[in-house]
């Protein structure tokens, strides 16, 4: 064969090669944007209300008027705001979050300025912690139409996220001078603690609950966010108060399970406590209470159960994160959160690597820095645990556990005046946090005084 | 709640969903949450049947009350202020009434879990009554410590001597009612919700009245609505103070007065150096709402926050901002054969004129009465141009058709003046004089209620009495021989109705529909397609369909008081139906249910305990006479029966239950009771 033979052959296979691959990329993208996402079943009481009927005759109906136009902007932005919705009750943000994320592209592609369809990609992307995505789009909803308070809230959150709290600061201001509600006053409520105000972060979230209608999701939310600063702020009576009120108006709501939860382990009932997470976990599938089972499991001596546990928790969080390798345009960014995983399961290695990969994203924020601070403590390499942590105080947030791994960072460094104020600080109130913490701090201020 | 009903009216128009969403999965706050307390569901004003030299002003707050909504019934929100807005002069800025409303909730009672026991109550709600006569620059406190009855819980809770022990809830009710320094008589408490729609219907694609053979339902049977009810003497609306016997005619126009209400909360700052600050910021207003349908259907998702944040007196600089649904109204695409009219079934009564007298379209997009405009037969009428008339709010440009018609009922209110007179005597030409039946005309642009406070009333037992109000007025004057001989004023029957305000009994929603479809413009002499111009019965089979168009829900679901505060008594808490929608015909709301049966006070203890229950529950009662057939069912929060607590003939004494919750779902459940099956009252039990 001559050399020219073999030169148009090579060319013939390369240009088969790169038409298989655009005939599979497209056949691939075809597939993605084809692909037709429904309701899936819920499970527990909300499989049981009205409200469950009728979003799936919404469902329903929004899908029949895309099988008849899929260009249906309103159809499309119905369903993208359903499943956003959906994701939040079931607890299924992968695979809810891909179906909304579709039908807003499908908004998008047919007008890129639709102001809904940007909030929603925003609040989407902000979902999944893609936080500068999600930020940059909210800017651009903001510049199409800058009296709205739901895009303040995103820009509050994506601000706060990258840690860019002036801004977060400069945005809940404007939006509680659009909207004063439950949504404002909470996220004023948590800037106040970021910058160490727990009277008034407690006198916004109380704002936040007042402003709500009993019952609601979004309400009983905002009760369990009061409860936890009341957790935080050592009131533990107030905490289980809220906690209770909530369960009361919201039968069954996980969240405030887990709270009653904690309070639980503050009594060291554990049993009460496994009862309470596991309850919740049944309910809402959120690895938080995932988490949590895995320190009491291990509080209670049943090492197994508590590494099981801890598994299951990194393997979630793999696996969502996995998903953005398949698609692109979404994929649950969870290294600040695989980083504490792997702390659970003594592999610091890998915590590292999740915290940096988390660091380089949005080096600003404040708890970033503590992660990548306590991932160094735990593995006893003070010198960068003591570079970390300064930046993640930067705000004065006065929150016990960030106080405390100061502490403990400070003093293991050799700065015991530091350790010392930093401890008092953090346990000054007796604050109902994480029991192994706790102890260590209170032994080490103890050694101090 | 009206967002709701009305944007699914307008179906593909706009998917309105509203829900509590959240920026991320773990620990944003939520962006957009329900917000009841603050949120207008309805204003009607209208002259008092009972006393006609009184205005009766209601804003209702707070939709979708269920009957049983403890233990935290729903009442008016403290840090929120509640305002009624009245305007009675476009020469002057902003309003010139201002009624404003602060509640607060005091515990009299915190040992008990009850809302009320032994004569005290828990969340006790009064309220401060301010008003400004000078446009919001100063108010004058002229109600304090005004009393809101306390939720309808139950005849046990009210008549019972372990409750309030008065005799029935309308004594709560007339007890309540007070009487400021000024004079108004107020009332402020839980009401049965006097608006009434097929919910069911039109959220099914628009499908009002139904056509799929399911009986129409009103969404809004046995709910409550949190009501401020004010009685006002018509000479302290009226712009010179003048009192309703100085008015020049029945159709005088110093007598006209816009209406809207408000709900408003107080923003805080973020940070404060000088350490956190809670209610001293400025107050921001959060609802807003006029005419029925505007902030709900109208206003896009994305600028109801501006909108509500605004007053009615900014919305026609707004104009641009928010578009002109009423030049063009989306509604009207599918009363329209050429565009969707086919698409709801429902809506086939209504379509538009396309060739009135074979001259002028009023379908969107089209000019309407605009290619008239400049027209020297319009001299002397209100399309005129300034001075002498409107042309640049009422003929504004082409391809505007119902800046004649939909956008003056909406945001101006329509002039005594050519051609807003009725056909009657003008012989086949709309411009010229007819017979007068509306004149609400107060020009400033703005989205409110508007009526003309020198129309008499209608007596709601007179016969030709009708909650198609206006358009009722306007077909008797067309047809009835009483009204339709000469073209001289004289009050028609329902010429006070809406949209000359609106009373409680007005069917808002198909008045409006009837409207979009073109019915007044058929009133002033602008046919529909099938009339030739000059023969001589303009009742055509078109105008007769839309006359005869009906949603299918046409009345409330209960009487109206036939005195203030008007509004029915809120349906007990112990209500049958708990709020579902059923067929069931409740026929004495007011009349307590417990009330000569066999089980009674003071002893009694129809009572469960612990709540919540975890894993038993113990139920407590007495029964008063022997041989007494006594029932306890539970029931879900569905309504459905889950359980046979007790079935049994006893005598008179004193009894315990303890039951074995354990096997229960988690969630919450009434127990109810039948004495001698009929039934008795209940209680809520809620399972963790």
């Amino acid at each position: 064969m001559s050399k020219k033979s073999i030169y148009i052959l090579f060319v013939l296979f390369f240009l088969a090669a790169v038409v298989l691959i655009i005939v599979r990329f497209n056949a691939k993208q075809n597939k993605k944007e084809n692909e037709r996402y429904t309701l899936l079943e819920r499970r527990g009481i909300s499989a049981q209300t009205t409200e469950w009927i009728h979003t799936k005759s919404q469902a329903y109906n929004y899908l029949n008027n895309l099988e008849k136009n899929p260009n249906d902007e309103k159809s499309n932005l119905g369903l993208a705001t359903l499943f956003i919705k959906e994701a939040r009750i079931s607890g299924n943000y992968v695979y809810y979050d891909m179906a909304a994320m579709k039908y807003v592209n499908n908004v998008l592609k047919i007008d890129s300025n639709n102001f809904e369809a940007n909030l929603y990609k925003a609040v989407l992307y902000l979902s999944q912690h893609h936080f500068a995505y999600g930020l940059a789009i909210a800017q651009k909803a903001q510049q199409i139409n800058p009296y709205n308070a739901f895009v303040y809230g995103i820009l509050v959150d994506g601000n706060v996220e990258m840690g860019y709290y002036d801004s977060a600061v400069a945005n809940s201001d404007r939006m509680v001078s659009v909207r004063p509600d439950l949504s404002s006053y909470s996220r004023i409520s948590y800037l106040r603690e970021i910058y160490g105000d727990y009277p008034g972060s407690i006198a916004a979230m109380k704002m936040a609950v007042d402003a709500g209608a009993p019952g609601e999701e979004a309400t009983e939310w905002t009760r369990v966010q009061l409860g936890q600063l009341y957790e935080r702020t050592g009131d533990l009576k107030n905490a289980e108060m809220h906690y209770t009120i909530a369960l009361d108006e919201r039968p069954q709501y996980a969240y405030a399970l887990a709270g009653l939860g904690r309070i639980a382990m503050s009594t060291k009932d554990y049993n009460k406590a496994i009862e309470y997470y596991l309850k919740a976990d049944s309910i809402v599938s959120d690895n938080s209470f995932k988490e949590e089972l895995v320190d009491v499991y291990s509080l209670k001596g049943q090492n197994d159960k508590s590494q099981n546990a801890a598994k299951t928790v990194i393997d979630n969080l793999n696996k969502d994160a996995s998903k953005g390798n398949i698609d692109e345009s979404i994929g649950h960014y969870a290294d600040r959160e695989l980083a504490y995983a792997y702390l659970k399961v003594n592999d610091y290695d890998k915590a590292l690597e999740h915290a940096m990969v988390e660091y380089n994203r949005r080096p600003e924020n404040i708890d970033v820095n503590e992660t990548v601070a306590w991932v160094n403590y735990k593995k006893g390499d003070y010198t960068n645990a003591l570079k970390y942590i300064a930046p993640a105080l930067k705000t004065k947030c006065k929150n016990p556990v960030l106080l405390c791994r100061a502490g403990l960072i400070y003093y293991k460094a050799g700065n015991k005046q530091l350790a010392k104020t930093y401890l008092q600080d953090g346990l000054i109130n007796n604050p109902n946090i994480n029991y192994q913490l706790k102890d260590e701090s209170a032994k080490t201020l103890r050694s101090l005084l | 709640m009206k967002k709701q009903i009305y944007a699914a009216f307008l179906m593909a128009l706009m998917i309105v969903n509203s829900f509590p969403l959240f920026a991320s999965s773990h620990r944003e706050a939520p962006l957009i949450a329900d917000d009841p307390l603050a949120d207008n569901t309805d204003v009607y004003a209208f002259r008092s049947p009972s006393n006609p030299d009184k205005i009766i002003l209601i804003a209702n707050y707070i939709p979708f009350q269920l009957p049983q909504g403890g233990p935290n019934f729903y009442s008016f929100g403290e840090n929120v202020r509640y305002e009624i807005h009245v305007d009675n002069n476009v020469a002057t800025p902003g309003d010139d009434v201002t009624y404003r409303f602060t509640f607060h909730k005091t515990n009299e009672d915190p040992t008990t879990f009850f809302n009320i026991r032994l004569g005290k109550q828990n969340l006790k709600t009064t309220y401060t009554l301010e008003r400004s006569m000078d446009g919001g620059a100063s108010f004058q406190t002229i109600i304090t410590n005004g009393q809101v009855p306390p939720p309808n819980i139950g005849p046990r809770s009210i008549s019972g001597p372990v409750g309030l022990n008065t005799p029935d809830y309308n004594t709560l009710i007339n007890k309540s009612i007070a009487t400021s320094t000024t004079g108004e008589r107020v009332f402020c408490g839980t009401a049965d919700d006097p608006f009434f729609v097929d919910l069911g219907g039109i959220f099914d694609l628009g499908d009002a009245p139904r056509t799929t053979g399911t009986p129409q339902i009103d969404g809004l049977k046995v709910k409550n609505v949190s009501t401020i009810a004010l009685e006002v003497d018509i000479s302290t609306l009226q712009k010179d103070k003048m009192p309703v016997s100085a008015a020049t005619s029945i159709l005088d126009p110093n007598y006209v007065i816009g209406v809207w209400a408000s709900a408003s909360r107080q923003k805080i700052r973020t940070l404060n150096t000088g350490g956190s600050e809670s209610y001293n910021g400025e107050w921001v207003q959060v609802s807003r709402l006029g005419m029925p349908l505007t902030n709900e259907a109208v206003i896009p998702v994305g600028k109801k926050d501006l909108w509500n944040s605004s007053t009615p007196y900014q919305d026609l600089a707004n104009l641009a901002t928010f578009g002109n649904y009423f030049y063009n109204p989306e509604l009207a695409l599918y009363m329209d054969d050429s565009q969707f009219g086919g698409a709801v079934p429902a809506l086939k009564p209504l379509r538009i004129q396309s060739s009135s007298l074979q001259s002028f379209d009023f379908r969107n997009g089209k000019d309407g009465l605009f290619p008239l405009r400049g027209n020297p037969a319009l001299i002397g009428t209100a399309l005129a141009e300034a001075p002498l008339g409107y042309a640049p709010l009422l003929l504004p440009a082409a391809a505007s058709p119902r800046s004649v018609d939909l956008w003056p009922i909406f945001h101006t209110g329509v002039p005594n003046l050519r051609p807003y007179q009725l056909a009657t005597g003008k012989a086949g030409n709309p411009l010229a004089s007819g017979k007068p039946f509306i004149n609400n005309f107060l020009p400033n642009g703005g989205d409110m209620l508007r009526l003309n406070m020198a129309v008499p009333t209608t007596s709601r037992t007179d016969a030709k009495f009708s909650n198609e109000g206006l358009v009722q007025a306007a077909v008797l004057g067309l047809l009835d021989p009483a009204y339709n001989t000469n073209t001289s004023l004289q009050f028609i029957p329902n010429m006070d109705g809406f949209p000359n305000g609106r009373r409680l009994e007005d069917d808002v929603t198909r008045i409006e529909l009837q409207a979009v479809s073109g019915v007044v413009l058929a009133a002033i002499g602008l046919w529909y397609d099938d009339y030739v111009a000059g023969s001589p019965n303009p009742v055509t089979p078109k105008l007769l369909a839309v006359l005869g168009y009906s949603t299918g829900v046409n009345n409330n679901d209960t009487t109206f008081k036939t005195s203030f505060p008007f509004v029915q008594a809120p349906w007990p808490g112990n209500t049958d139906r708990a709020g579902l929608e059923t067929n069931y015909t409740q026929s004495a709301i007011l009349a307590p249910s417990g009330s000569g049966l066999g089980i009674s006070a003071p002893d009694l203890f129809f009572e469960s305990y612990p709540i919540p229950a975890r894993d038993h529950n113990t139920i407590k009662y007495r029964v008063q006479g022997n041989n007494t057939d006594v029932k306890l069912y539970l029931f879900d929060e569905a309504g459905h029966k889950v359980k046979v607590l007790l079935d049994a003939v006893k005598d008179a004494g004193i009894y315990n239950i303890n039951w074995n919750t354990s096997d229960l779902q988690a969630g919450v459940y009434f127990i109810k009771a039948f004495v001698n099956n009929r039934p008795y009252t209940g209680v809520k039990l809620v399972k963790l």
